[in-house]
Parts: C-alpha cells; structure tokens; sequence
C-alpha cells in the first residue's frame, strides 16, 4: 500500500471522525520510540550477554573442547592398543619359539641321556657278566685245586693205610702228585 | 481509543498507532511501542535466565537445546559473511540480540491485536528500526577504532572520499526502511484482511507473516554481519597479523549506548 495514499486516507479519516480530530498518523520516527529504543536495546544487549551468551556459548565451548579432547583420548587410546596388541603378539610369538625351543632341547636331552644309559647298561652288563665268568672261573679253578688236595691227602691216607710203609716226605708229596695227576686224567 | 480511524467503508478499519502514555512531548515519551519493546526484552530476559540457570546446573532442558540450535545456526551463518566463526562467536552477542528482538518484536504484529493496542509490533515503527540501526551504525564504529586504530578508522571513513562517510550515515536509514517498511506493511495487510474477512482468511497471511518475520530478521543481522565483515577485511587487509583470528569474546558486547 503507498504510504501516501495511507497518510492522505488517514488525514480524510481523522477528518471524518469529526470533533475529537486525532492527529494524522505519523510514520515518521519519533524521538521517544528512538531513544528508548537504543536505551532498551543497549539494557537488552547487557543482559543477554550476562544471562545467555556468555554462558552458553562458554558452555558450548567447553563442550566443544571435551569433545575434542575425547576424540583425541580415544586416538591416543587406540593407538596404544594397537602397540599394546603388537607387544602381546610378538611376546606370545617369542613364547611359543620359546617352548618350541624348550620342547626340542628337552627332547634331545632326553634322547642323549636314553642313549648314555642304554649305553653304560650295556657296558655295566657287559662288565658284571666279565666279572661273573671270571668269578666262577676262580671259584672253579680254587675248587679244583681243593679237591686235588683233599683227594691226595685221602689217597695218602689210605695209601699209607694200605701199604703201611712210612715214606719220608718227600716221597709222599711224589707219590701223592702221581696219583693226583693220574687222577686228572680220568 | 486514540488508534487512527481510516476512512474505509464503515469507518470501523483501524491501524494502531503510537500512543503516548507518560512523560508526553519529552524526548523520553513513554508509548504503546515502548512498552511492547519492554514486554519483549522481559520474555527474553526471562529464557535467558531460565537458560543461565540450566547451564549452571548442568542441565539439558528443550529450551536451551532450541537456542543452543538457533546460535550455532545463527553463528554459522554469519560466519560466512564475517570470515570465521571466531570472528561471528566475537559478534554473536550483537548479531544475536538484533536477531531475537527483532524476530520477536515481527511476531508480536503478528498477534491479532484488534483493540488491544498494547501489542503493537515495535518494528512496525520507523523510530524502533532506526534506533535499532543507530545501534549497528556505532557498533560499527566502535570495531572500525578498535581494530583499525583511530587514524585507520579515519582512513577507512575516507576511503571512497565523502561518499564513504555519506554511506555510513545512509546505513541506519537503509536498515531501518526495509525492516520498517515490511513489518509495517504486513501489519497493514493483515489489519485490512482482519477487516474484510475476520474469521479465516488471516490465517494463511498470518502463517506468511512468520516466515517474513524470521526472514527480515535474517536480512537485518546479516547486513550488520556483512557491514562488520567489511571493517574486519579492512583491518585484516591494514595489520595482516591481527584481525581476523582474534577472538575478542565480549567486547563489542559493550560497544553501544557508551
């Protein structure tokens, strides 16, 4: 709508109204409405800026700032798992080799010691059964030579019983080694 | 009733207009409008501090989410005119204000206001809107010294010679016509559709008059952000060390009525 059409309709209305003619309408700024409005706007500013702003675009900036820092804790945090998982891998790598290398060390050892028992048995056997045949041999060969003397002193027993005839000594040890060594023969 | 009559039809056609009620023929008249302004500023003072008291309890409520939303929106968008959203945070208390006063100031037209003339749309006056770029007008200044130094805010006063300073003076005016201009006019539509047909027809004109509303609320802080976007270049262009990423917080907060 024109302005001037507006003033020119309410100057014929105020006119039409008749005795308690209101003054045309002014569109024109007036000074009361002006300076109020700086002054409450300026009040408005202030107070907004106490009650609204400054609270929560601070709130809103700490957030921003937690939200950010968050970001980076949980960066940094995956990161550090990350070495963390590497480390781990690598040790239970490092552990398994290691068992491996025990498993194998150990089965060696076993097979060394198996064999060097096997080994000195055999020998130990081996000796016992020496010593026993050579035991027996003695004892045989003692035996014998027991027997011998047993049997010659018998046979001079009973050769002197026999023929009653004292021999010297000397004659006796002769006669009993002939009759021994006739007796080895049989 | 001192509303003015137009003489349409009937004689029953009312626009409301401004009605002293204290302190007449002084520069401090107190109005309908004056007081609109007053019952503005006590709605916003008072989510402000519904919203101050949830920030210090640590608390979500819906209405600080919803402003939490419109001032990251609202910082955004002017960030793309000022430079960064350092440089509009640095702003936001301004741009903001301008912003919600005069949104809320559109919306109050926008109440059916038939006899009751208390709720008159404060921008639907010429001395509202250009107190309100008088307002834009020093603010300008006061960044023009602050970060160009009074020799260079002289230098970017006469920059284009006369004509530069002649277009700060024209600023206000420009500013203050258009959010002027529409919200009165929108006024003036409805209260001729309330007029003519009452009961339903508003009601889509009224649904428009939201939408234009929020959108001369827009036009109006963006125009600040694009006159203080220009002062920042200046400043950025004069000490390429400091300007733009100097985050001041609160100064120009005070910038006004000082």
């Amino acid at each position: 709508m024109d302005p001037n059409l507006l003033l020119m309709l309410a100057a014929e209305g105020a006119a039409a109204a008749g005795e308690h003619a209101a003054p045309p309408p002014n569109l024109f700024p007036d000074a009361g409405t002006l300076i109020w409005t700086v002054i409450n706007f300026t009040i408005l500013l202030w107070a907004l800026h106490r009650f609204l702003y400054k609270p929560l675009l601070g709130a809103i900036a700490t957030r921003e700032q937690e939200i950010e820092g968050a970001l980076k804790k949980a960066r940094e945090d995956r990161e550090e798992a990350e070495r963390l998982r590497v480390q781990f891998e690598s040790q239970i790598a490092n552990a398994q080799r290691e068992a491996h290398e025990i498993i194998v060390k150990a089965t060696k050892a076993a097979t060394t010691a198996k064999e060097q028992i096997e080994n000195e048995t055999r020998v130990k056997t081996a000796e016992m059964l020496e010593n026993a045949q050579k035991t027996i041999e003695r004892e045989k060969t003692k035996a014998i030579a027991e027997l011998r003397e047993e049997v010659a002193s018998l046979a001079i027993a009973v050769a002197g019983k026999v023929i009653e005839k004292n021999l010297d000594n000397a004659e006796q040890k002769r006669l009993a080694d002939r009759f021994v060594a006739e007796v080895g023969k049989h | 009733m001192t509303d003015t009559l137009l003489g349409l039809g009937a004689g029953e056609f009312h626009i409301h207009m401004p009605h002293v009620w204290f302190l007449e023929h002084t520069p401090f008249e107190i109005s309908n409008v004056v007081f609109a302004e007053w019952l503005i500023m006590a709605v916003l003072i008072a989510i402000a501090i519904v919203v101050n008291k949830a920030v210090i309890n640590g608390r979500f409520t819906k209405v600080r989410g919803t402003l939490e939303l419109l001032l990251d929106f609202l910082e955004g968008w002017y960030a793309s005119f000022i430079g960064s959203r350092k440089n509009a945070r640095r702003f936001m208390p301004l741009l903001a204000t301008l912003f919600l006063f005069i949104l809320f100031s559109n919306y109050l037209g926008i109440i059916p206001t038939v006899g009751y003339a208390a709720l008159f749309a404060p921008t639907g006056r010429w001395g509202t809107t250009l107190g309100l770029g008088v307002v834009v007008m020093i603010a300008c200044q006061y960044v023009a010294v602050k970060d160009l130094g009074f020799v260079g805010w002289i230098k970017h006063l006469l920059h284009l010679g006369p004509l530069s300073i002649l277009e700060e003076f024209v600023r206000p005016f420009s500013l203050s016509l258009r959010l002027f201009g529409n919200i009165f006019g929108e006024e003036t539509l409805l209260a001729v559709i309330v007029f003519l047909a009452p009961m339903i027809a508003p009601i889509p004109i009224m649904g428009l008059s939201l939408l234009f509303g929020a959108i001369q609320a827009v036009v109006f802080t963006t125009l600040t952000s694009i006159y203080i976007g220009g002062i920042l270049e200046h400043a950025a262009h004069a000490h390429p060390h400091h300007g733009h990423d100097e985050g001041h917080g609160h100064e120009v907060a005070h910038a006004h009525g000082h």
